[in-house]
């Protein structure tokens, strides 16, 4: 049970570390440009973000033996270890630390070749998950591994910036900043429904009784979607309240408070996932 | 145009389209789960609904500190897992065990049984 545990532990660690990342690339490619004074703390960010998800992720990797096992010192057995390379899950673990180093090694420059290089990094860590998980063994494979790319990726782009818009709002100029925050949020008003679509298209595809939702695997699946409206309730606040005010002093704080919010909330959001996929499935 | 290359680069992944392959689930076990055996198992056998790789075993007497590892595991997935058991004494066990099914999902499950005394 222990290794269970820290295994979903380290699992929603590396959920986190992986789509600040990957996103934090994304909003270079997408908003760089339009970055002053914020621009290096934001590939710095981007950079340690990587690095961190490195480490959990190849963590995580080493654990699942320890899972096998029942007990931590299951990583050190090197047949359940060699069972965890023959599977998947070493080319998902593959494809993530690719994707990871390739962001961290962009961080280094705002040119166009490298924003290009954490794209390709964003594309490839989300893309492990398509190698794992029910998606990957189910009849209808192609169409939920589209609807999973879609639902990580908006993901990525919205959980990823959140951190980037806190950095520009504390230290670019307030013309600056608004602009940024402005299409920022012109571009997640049209893509973040697509989390909840993407996610109710998965459900429907995965979940084929109702008494799931009754059990582990659905309970925090509901979770999710309630912390999904709440979050909408956030980001409707952020662009219609704090967005406008963010030129004052006051309202910059108040923009930056309901970032940390979402921020938080997504991060619950994440673990949760993570215990729902190391304990749960949806037939047991 | 930015966001469709990452979409774009993320489908890329898509190889074709696998079978689906059910997860597997304990269907029965010998000693049976809250069974009561007049005389101890030779084995512990675990049969499942679909194949699966038997990862860990482990058998703790009422009473015990730890649990005992229970013998070699069998090296090749199967549906039926069986696994010779030294001579159990009279007494409530607890037996632990983990799978990894074809879908690559770690499961685990307890049984409890009780040897009869003479």
């Amino acid at each position: 049970m222990l290794a269970d545990v820290i295994s979903a532990l380290v699992r929603a660690l590396s959920f986190i570390a992986l789509f600040q990342a990957a996103g934090i690339a994304i909003f270079i490619a997408i908003f760089g440009g339009q970055l002053e004074l914020a621009s290096a703390a934001v590939r710095r960010l981007g950079f340690v973000s990587a690095v961190a998800g490195i480490v959990l992720v190849s963590a995580h990797y080493l654990l699942e033996a320890a899972r096998m096992a029942g007990a931590l010192a299951g990583v050190l057995d090197l047949s359940l270890q060699q069972l965890v390379f023959d599977s998947p899950m070493s080319a998902a673990w593959g494809l993530r630390i690719a994707g990871l180093a390739l962001i961290a090694a962009s961080a280094n420059s705002n040119a166009r070749p490298w924003t290009h290089l954490g794209l390709v990094g964003a594309a490839l860590a989300v893309a492990g998950f398509l190698l794992v998980g029910h998606t990957a063994v189910h009849a209808q494979r192609p169409w939920l591994a589209m609807l999973l790319s879609l639902h990580l990726a908006i993901i990525a782009f919205w959980f990823g910036a959140l951190a980037p818009l806190h950095l520009v709002s504390r230290q670019e100029r307030a013309v600056v900043a608004s602009q940024v925050v402005s299409d920022f949020s012109r571009i997640a008003g049209w893509w973040v429904p697509g989390i909840l679509l993407a996610g109710a298209l998965l459900t429907v595809a995965l979940v084929d009784r109702w008494a799931v939702f009754g059990e582990g695997y659905g309970l925090i699946l509901l979770g999710k979607v309630a912390a999904f409206a709440a979050l909408m309730g956030l980001a409707a606040a952020n662009k219609y309240r704090y967005t406008p005010a963010m030129a004052t002093a006051a309202g910059g704080t108040a923009f930056r408070r309901a970032v940390a919010t979402e921020y938080f909330l997504i991060c619950a959001v994440l673990s949760a996932t993570a215990v729902m996929t190391t304990f749960f499935s949806p037939e047991h | 145009m930015k966001m469709n290359t990452v979409l774009i680069l993320g489908t890329a992944m898509l190889i074709g389209s696998g079978a689906a392959q059910a997860h597997t689930h304990l269907e029965k076990a010998v000693p049976a789960d809250n069974s009561v055996v007049t005389s101890p198992p030779a084995q512990i056998t675990l049969h499942f609904s679909e194949a699966a790789q038997l990862t860990a075993l482990t058998i703790q007497k009422d009473g015990d500190k730890e649990a005992k590892t229970i013998g070699a595991l069998p090296k090749e997935p199967a549906q039926e897992l069986s696994v010779p058991v030294a001579a159990l004494a009279p007494g409530k066990y607890l037996v632990n065990w983990r799978v990894v099914s074809d879908d690559r999902h770690v499961m685990s499950g307890v049984l409890h049984f009780t040897v009869a005394g003479k």
